[in-house]
């Protein structure tokens, strides 16, 4: 038994050394490699720069250096982000003779996951039905990252699938709970704004997915999107009440002043936080007395945010804090003053 | 006599490498946990990619940089924080009673001017004397607060004054990689409801090429205990860290680069001022208080982000160094040992303490008194050779095993090292370093174990070189 340990000692260290002398041995033979493939892409990008300055067409060189196709894709990856409108375009051309789509294609089946996602996100420059019928099949690719970024192309090149259907196969909000989905709901807002609210506004749904795509409409700051939001704030509860005050604010629409003072009022600390930003956000000005009594919540959050709310409020705001200040009870008086102090550094700024 | 001698120095013996037996077969598995993990992880993708795909969805984040004594550094560190490529960053500085020129520096660069800022009281701290900041640098604050002696103190004053939700603990005197936060704040946007903790690689930059506050060319040093030490660490880094993120039971983000959820560090009461394994105390803690109240969470570690630190590149301040972890880990061990193989804590309590407990508990005493007892005995015709072999391997044959397999990982998944030579002198010094230096990292430990039980507290100075200065 003793020597057996001693044994199994002796072949597991050379297994680990021979190992390691290989892999020593294919990086000095491939540093050689290495340099020719950074020749090759210098000299790509010299002639590529000289196009783009001159206006005029361009071949890339030779393949020579092994590696040449992820060298090409990366090459292809690095300059079609950087790059809009006709130069953009132009880029798309050389790239697409010198074979990239097929190569994304062929790489979204790769084995390695991180080329598989890589190819379904460089893929939205390659606008074809070959792209998107590829892309298609990866939405049910075994990786979740993979798909995801899949249905991001897809939603960009607008050849998405409905947001229902995204919603189902990518099972968002339950298994996937990645932030990267409110993205995928802002670049389909355009085409299914309704849908979208409507899952928003759907009780049924989890908690998660009402949130990112109520996060993903905020933005937009559509009429329609005020009533939904309303609703939300006025009969949910937590994190979710929290958030859909919060989007009150960005609407930008004052009308929602009572629900924004219900939520002041609310027994949970993160709604009163919220409330009270949404509240100097749209100046809500009426809500100054509510504000007032919640600089000595106690929350700190809630103190720190109505006397910031407060001292953004066009009238009376101000005048509000300097008059607590000079005389409210402690804890009052400490974040009035703090908030005009903080004010004063801004103003300074 | 003698035959109790000979039947007690048997029992002993098997002790030893029984215990070596069980840390080598939990190396073993670590081995095959972190390549599975390194093969499946997440992929990433280049910064570029980062951007486009995490840029307008990543939490603001306050990384939070304690300082002592750093007068010849800190404007150097702060400017590299301040370059750090993150959509929102704030840079709060915490100098910790600093006895040197460190705060003066600071507001002499910066241009800072004293502010009032009113912030959130959640956790203890000793008092802060000034707030200072600029209009030049919005995302700038400093911190001047009475010396709390230790990080944690100083950690603590941070998270009390930062507003973002994610708080990135880092040492003042480490380089952080520009696109490192970008990488390591994945898991938040992937999975933000249950991610709670993120830690990153910590690598050593002594030998490496510092320009304008960042690693501009990867090198090895001189020195020869930097050198091994850059092996230990892709040892912790690569193997440990990665298998037990991997099996859920992380126990430590490191004090030099991790991330965490704000909300999360205050519910536990932030850092442990009176430990000086504040890192490692923290995650216990973090584990227990979610464990109790049987919440679904993650604390996870990813490989790619790199934060750069500056290794001892002398013999006591290693010592001091390793001394001081060892304590921590008694600490920690000692504070949390009732969630030890309790059912209740799961596999954090079984595999994770578990891990502790017998790597930094039991491991060290046993392996020293094997080099004194093993040898002389069969020295003495009392032991069988077969003895003498099984300890040699566990040892010496096992340990250049494990330490070459971690570079095997290095090299096939991240390949960090720029040259074939690189590869081949680290391969020399994870072979050499089970001659010598394993045996002074045990003896290290030992000490430690010993300060420990004396109630030694003191965390010791240790010289630097500063890297961003």
């Amino acid at each position: 038994m003793l020597i057996a340990v001693w044994i199994v000692s002796i072949g597991f260290m050379l297994i680990s050394l021979s190992a390691m002398a290989v892999l020593i041995i294919v990086r000095a033979v491939t540093a050689a490699r290495s340099m020719r493939q950074a020749e090759w892409r210098a000299e790509a990008l010299e002639r590529i720069f000289k196009m783009l300055a001159e206006d005029s067409t361009v071949q890339l060189p030779a393949r020579t250096p092994r590696g040449y196709t992820r060298l090409l894709t990366g090459l292809a990856s690095d300059l079609l982000a950087l790059l809009r409108g006709l130069e953009h375009g132009q880029l798309v051309e050389i790239f697409q003779a010198a074979g990239v789509r097929e190569i994304l294609i062929g790489d979204l089946r790769h084995w390695n996951a991180r080329l598989a996602q890589a190819a379904a996100e460089n893929l939205r420059h390659f606008r074809s039905p070959e792209s998107v019928a590829a892309l298609r099949q990866t939405l049910t690719h075994r990786t979740p990252e993979v798909r995801l970024a899949a249905a991001l192309s897809l939603a960009e090149m607008k050849e998405a699938p409905p947001v229902e259907e995204l919603v189902r196969i990518l099972d968002i909000g339950s298994a996937e709970q990645s932030r990267l989905a409110v993205e995928l709901f802002r670049r389909l807002a355009h085409r299914e704004f309704e849908t979208i609210l409507a899952i928003a506004a759907d009780r049924s749904r989890p908690a998660l997915l009402r949130l990112m795509a109520l996060e993903a409409l905020a933005e937009q700051r559509d009429p329609r999107l005020v009533a939904v939001t309303s609703a939300i704030a006025r009969d949910e509860t937590g994190d979710i009440a929290s958030q859909a005050v919060r989007f009150l604010g960005a609407l930008g629409d004052r009308s929602v002043a009572p629900i924004i003072s219900a939520g002041l009022q609310s027994a949970d600390w993160r709604v009163r936080v919220q409330a009270a930003t949404a509240a100097g956000r749209l100046g809500l000005g009426e809500l100054s007395e509510q504000l007032t009594e919640l600089l000595d919540d106690d929350a700190w959050w809630v103190r720190h945010r109505a006397g910031e709310a407060l001292g953004s409020l066009r009238e009376g705001g101000i005048e509000q804090l300097r008059a607590v200040s000079a005389g409210g009870e402690d804890r009052s008086r400490r974040a009035a003053s703090l908030a005009l102090d903080t004010r004063s550094v801004v103003a300074r700024g | 006599m003698r035959d109790f001698l000979v039947t007690a120095l048997h029992v002993v013996s098997i002790g030893v490498i029984f215990v070596g037996l069980v840390q080598v077969l939990v190396y073993l598995a670590e081995i095959i946990l972190a390549s599975r993990a390194l093969i499946v992880r997440p992929p990433l993708g280049e910064s570029s990619i980062l951007w486009r795909r995490y840029g307008d969805l990543t939490p603001p984040v306050a990384v939070i940089a304690p300082a002592y004594n750093e007068e010849k550094s800190i404007v150097g560190s702060v400017r590299s924080l301040l370059s750090i490529q993150y959509p929102s960053l704030e840079v709060i500085v915490v100098n910790d009673g600093s006895r040197d020129g460190t705060l003066a520096k600071l507001i002499e660069a910066f241009g800072l001017e004293r502010i009032e800022r009113s912030f959130e009281p959640a956790i203890k701290h000793r008092p802060i004397h000034g707030l200072y900041a600029s209009p030049r640098y919005p995302q700038l604050l400093v911190i001047d607060k009475e010396n709390g002696r230790g990080k944690a103190d100083a950690m603590n004053a941070g998270i009390s004054l930062s507003r973002a939700p994610l708080i990135c603990a880092i040492d003042a005197d480490s380089l952080i990689e520009p696109d490192a936060l970008m990488r390591a704040v994945r898991p938040f946007v992937d999975d933000p409801e249950r991610t709670i903790a993120v830690g990153g690689t910590i690598r050593i930059a002594n030998g490496c090429k510092i320009s304008g506050g960042r690693v501009a060319e990867i090198g090895l040093p001189r020195n020869v205990l930097a050198l091994t030490q850059i092996v230990e660490y892709l040892r912790a880094f690569l193997l440990a860290r990665l298998a037990w993120s991997r099996m859920e039971t992380l126990m430590i983000v490191s004090g030099a680069f991790g991330i965490f959820r704000r909300r999360a560090v205050i519910e536990v009461g932030g850092y442990d001022p009176d430990t000086v394994g504040e890192d490692l105390e923290l995650i216990t803690r973090l584990h227990r208080y979610n464990r109790e109240r049987k919440r679904d969470y993650r604390i996870e570690f990813i490989p790619e982000p790199v934060c750069w630190t500056e290794a001892p590149e002398t013999l006591e301040g290693l010592g001091k160094q390793r001394s001081r972890w060892q304590r921590g880990a008694m600490e920690t061990l000692f504070k949390h040992g009732d969630m030890l193989f309790r059912r209740r804590y799961g596999r954090v309590g079984s595999l994770g303490l578990g891990h502790i407990f017998l790597v930094d508990l039991i491991g060290p005493p046993v392996e020293v008194l094997g080099y004194f007892i093993i040898p002389l005995a069969w020295a003495f015709g009392i032991l069988a050779v077969d003895y003498l072999l099984a300890f040699l391997a566990l040892i010496f044959t096992f340990g250049v095993a494990i330490s070459v397999a971690s570079l095997v990982l290095e090299e096939i998944e991240l390949r960090r090292f720029p040259k074939a030579r690189d590869l081949l002198v680290l391969a020399g010094v994870a072979i050499l370093e089970n001659f010598g230096y394993r045996q002074l990292s045990n003896f290290w430990r030992v000490r430690g174990m010993y300060q420990y039980f004396r109630g030694v507290k003191a965390w010791g100075d240790m010289p630097r070189l500063g890297l961003a200065g």
